[in-house]
């Protein structure tokens, strides 16, 4: 007993130490330099590969690199050169313009996988496969859960229907997201029968987000004071950090893992009061959460997804399944989840690591004026 | 597949930089120092502290925050049982429970700090004792004075019931002794005492086996009983934000009556299970049971923090803090408090007595509860 009880008081000091001492690893503004104690832990894989990823600059991109070169692989970056050029100095980078089906770069070249992050377009697919083709063993096109025709069916699996368009050549992105993401599946899979992964992301969070739409919460909690929580304290949600989804995807490309995934979580269902009461517990403000019921908040147009973000009110309705995919598959070839604790926390961090002028314009959530409106009326509802 | 699950297993434990594989994946407290606003330097000279008992749970708290902030602490107690204290900690023996204070004779100090009394006589005693050789008395008393605690909100104005009460409701007793012990303490030190009443104190070191319960259960993850309303208020503290405050308070030379209940706005069962659970990656099905009458037959009126808001105890979970807070109580992140009580269950706490642990739910208990609960309706699980 003393003994244990000895480290344990010595472990503890450490850590309030480390604590006061303000050690708290900072995340993508130094974008080499990942949290200490993961860098240490991750071990490298048994085979190095040669990884070439498209795009590798934006959200989820800079995760995979740094895992990737954790891991022990060559990795070699293809894009514009425009976003955040200066990300990783050491990393090989070759450049060329999708838009305008530019892959000279490529040529002479060869990988073991290629990692399509940016797309939506099917041509940048089926170019970029017909640049690669004989020079990658697999190809890893991120699509996204929202390929899907329906959400109306929770636990639904990969086998669901997805979205169709009769114009399979517009490159409207917005317009047509989810059927031009299934089409682009397609392409991928085209160019290299077999060997193809391809991972459908439910929201993507975590540090590094630039939606904003998880961001939303942590920061307004962290904030304090009165909360407008929205909906059924026990409706469904469904996110995965960034890292979870990184890491697993290269994890992919060790194992050569090939077929269709849904990529969202976590592990056992989760819902919105679980998701902020974790959020809650990382932060030491004195928030409190008042829960809005989802008719009072449609009649004072608080919207769903943009202004109370992550949440979908679905029960019995056309999104019942939105935030209840089946993920199974990509659980039983090794995607791993992350303590929402933690996703909170780094989050919170990497908000807070943002200049002032992008911290009070969030690009999701409901304004603070907008907030105190809904809520002043909400108690003056229940008063009455 | 054993291969591959092999590898994952590994690779996901290390790349999650979780203490260790599968379920009980929980959070170093460094990764979520969610902003604990830490005291600057003490700015007075250094106290003499004598601390009446400093070898139980939050003894040892006080004397090492005072010891790291510059005072010289004493420690009085029957020297039965073991702490890791500081080599410049000086002993005094003696035994309250015969009013035995001859080894305090002849010193003096500016603060006395009493954890240890229940019994008014042996604050009468005590102070009677340490009148004219100490400045302060500070008395750790309890919201439990509070009780019946009927009318909430419940603040320092609210008097506690001094008569007795019914024959054997212990915490009417309890309410009664511990007030009658403040009267005592502070008539004997009229303007120099300090009356600190702290909520549920929780954190690593705890002697009960009260509030372990959840962070040990929670890491074991599966269909897990939660007793009481989702909407239940809670109330808890840290033994290290109650201790470190209270040496702040010595160090301010602070006088008069205070609540230390925790954190410092409503905080729903709900949000504070999940909230504990967001720090700790298992699987859960959470099985809430929220009819009273069903915990009343199974005797669960309380599993701490969470009490049954019905009759004598409806407003023990309302206790405002609010004139401690202005008075510079702070509060931990909760999945600090429980990834700390966590790993402190797990690495610090004898086999011996994780073999026969006082929980109010037993894992057969718990079982026993689940399929009743099934049998007689489930319509209150969790709704998907």
């Amino acid at each position: 007993m003393p003994t244990n009880r000895r480290d344990f008081l010595k472990t503890s000091a450490l850590v309030s130490g480390a604590v006061s001492a303000g050690i708290i690893p900072q995340l993508l503004s130094g974008a080499d330099a990942p949290r200490r104690d993961e860098e240490s832990s991750v071990v490298s894989a048994p085979k190095p590969l040669r990884i070439l990823i498209l795009g590798g600059t934006g959200f989820i991109g800079p995760h995979e690199v740094r895992y990737a070169m954790q891991r022990g692989h060559k990795v070699t970056l293809f894009n514009r050169g425009k976003t955040n050029p200066g990300l990783f100095p050491d990393v090989e980078k070759l450049e060329g313009d999708r838009a305008v089906g530019n892959y000279a770069s490529l040529k002479g070249h060869e990988w073991d996988v290629v990692i399509d992050n940016p797309t939506t377009i099917p041509r940048w697919v089926r170019q970029a496969g017909e640049a690669l083709k004989g020079h990658v063993k697999q190809y890893v096109f991120i699509s996204t859960i929202s390929v899907y025709e329906k959400s109306d069916q929770p636990g639904a699996d990969e086998s669901a229907a997805v979205a169709t368009t009769t114009e399979p050549e517009s490159e409207d992105a917005r317009k047509y997201y989810g059927a031009l993401k299934a089409i682009s599946e397609k392409e991928a899979e085209k160019a290299f029968p077999g060997r193809t992964t391809v991972i459908r992301p439910g929201l993507i969070v975590g540090p590094g987000d630039l939606t904003d739409r998880f961001t939303y919460w942590p920061a307004r909690i962290d904030k304090g004071g009165e909360v407008l929580a929205p909906g059924d304290p026990t409706d469904a949600v469904q996110i995965i950090d960034a890292r979870d989804l990184a890491e697993w995807t290269i994890r992919a490309c060790e194992e050569n893992i090939y077929g269709v995934y849904n990529a969202t979580g976590p592990r056992s269902p989760l819902t919105i009061s679980e998701m902020l009461g974790g959020i809650r517990a990382v932060t030491t403000s004195d928030a409190h959460l008042t829960w809005v019921d989802a008719p009072f908040l449609e009649e004072n147009k608080v919207r769903p997804w943009s202004d109370m973000p992550v949440w979908i009110p679905g029960r019995g309705g056309e999104y019942a399944g939105f935030a209840r995919r089946n993920i199974d598959k990509a659980i039983a070839k090794g995607l791993t989840f992350r303590p929402l604790a933690l996703t909170a926390k780094d989050t919170l961090d990497f908000y807070n690591s943002e200049p002032d002028d992008r911290k009070e314009k969030l690009r999701a959530g409901l304004a603070p004026a907008r907030e105190k409106e809904v809520l002043a009326a909400w108690h003056a509802k229940k008063k009455a | 597949m054993p291969l591959s699950r092999r590898t994952f297993l590994k690779t996901s434990g290390l790349a999650a930089g979780a203490l260790s594989i599968g379920a009980i994946e929980h959070i170093r407290a460094h990764d979520l120092s969610a902003g604990n606003d830490r005291a600057g330097p003490p700015s007075g000279k250094p106290l003499r502290i004598l601390i009446l008992g400093g070898t139980g749970f939050i003894g040892p708290y006080q004397v090492r925050y005072a010891v790291e902030r510059g005072h010289a602490v004493t420690v009085y107690n029957r020297g039965r049982h073991q702490a890791d204290l500081p080599a410049s900690v000086e002993h005094l023996s003696g035994d309250r429970a015969v009013g035995d204070y001859a080894s305090l004779a002849g010193k003096t100090w500016d603060v006395v700090i009493d954890n240890s009394a229940t019994n008014p006589k042996w604050v009468t005693e005590s102070t009677a004792a340490l009148k004219n050789s100490a400045q302060r008395y500070i008395y750790v008393s309890s919201t439990g004075v509070f009780y019946p605690y009927r009318k909430p909100p419940i603040d320092e104005r609210t008097a506690p019931v001094l008569v007795d009460g019914p024959k054997g409701d212990e915490s009417w007793s309890y309410a009664v002794a511990k007030a009658r012990s403040e009267r005592e303490a502070e008539s004997a030190f009229p303007g120099r005492a300090l009356i600190v009443r702290p909520t549920y104190i929780v954190g690593p070191g705890d002697t009960s086996d009260r509030f372990p319960y959840w962070p040990q259960r929670l890491a074991r993850g599966g269909e897990l009983f939660v007793p009481g309303k989702r909407d239940d208020a809670v109330q808890l503290i840290d033994v290290r934000d109650l201790t470190e405050w209270m040496i702040r308070m010595a160090e301010a030379g602070e006088t008069g009556v205070y609540n230390a209940a925790g954190p410092g706005s409503v905080l729903r069962w709900d949000e504070c299970i999940y909230g504990m659970h967001a720090a700790i990656a298992s699987d859960v099905t959470w099985r809430w049971v929220e009819d009273y009458a069903f915990l009343t037959k199974y005797q669960l009126d309380e599993v701490v923090p969470w009490v049954m808001l019905s009759g004598e105890n409806v407003g023990s979970a309302s206790i405002s803090s609010a004139k401690a807070i202005a008075k510079g109580l702070t509060y931990r992140a909760l999945a600090v408090t429980t990834a700390d009580t966590l790993s402190w269950w797990n690495s610090g706490v004898p086999a011996t007595r994780k073999a026969k642990p006082k929980f109010l739910i037993t894992p057969e208990k718990e079982v026993e509860m689940l399929g009743e609960w099934r049998r007689r309706q489930t319509s209150d699980v969790r709704r998907q």
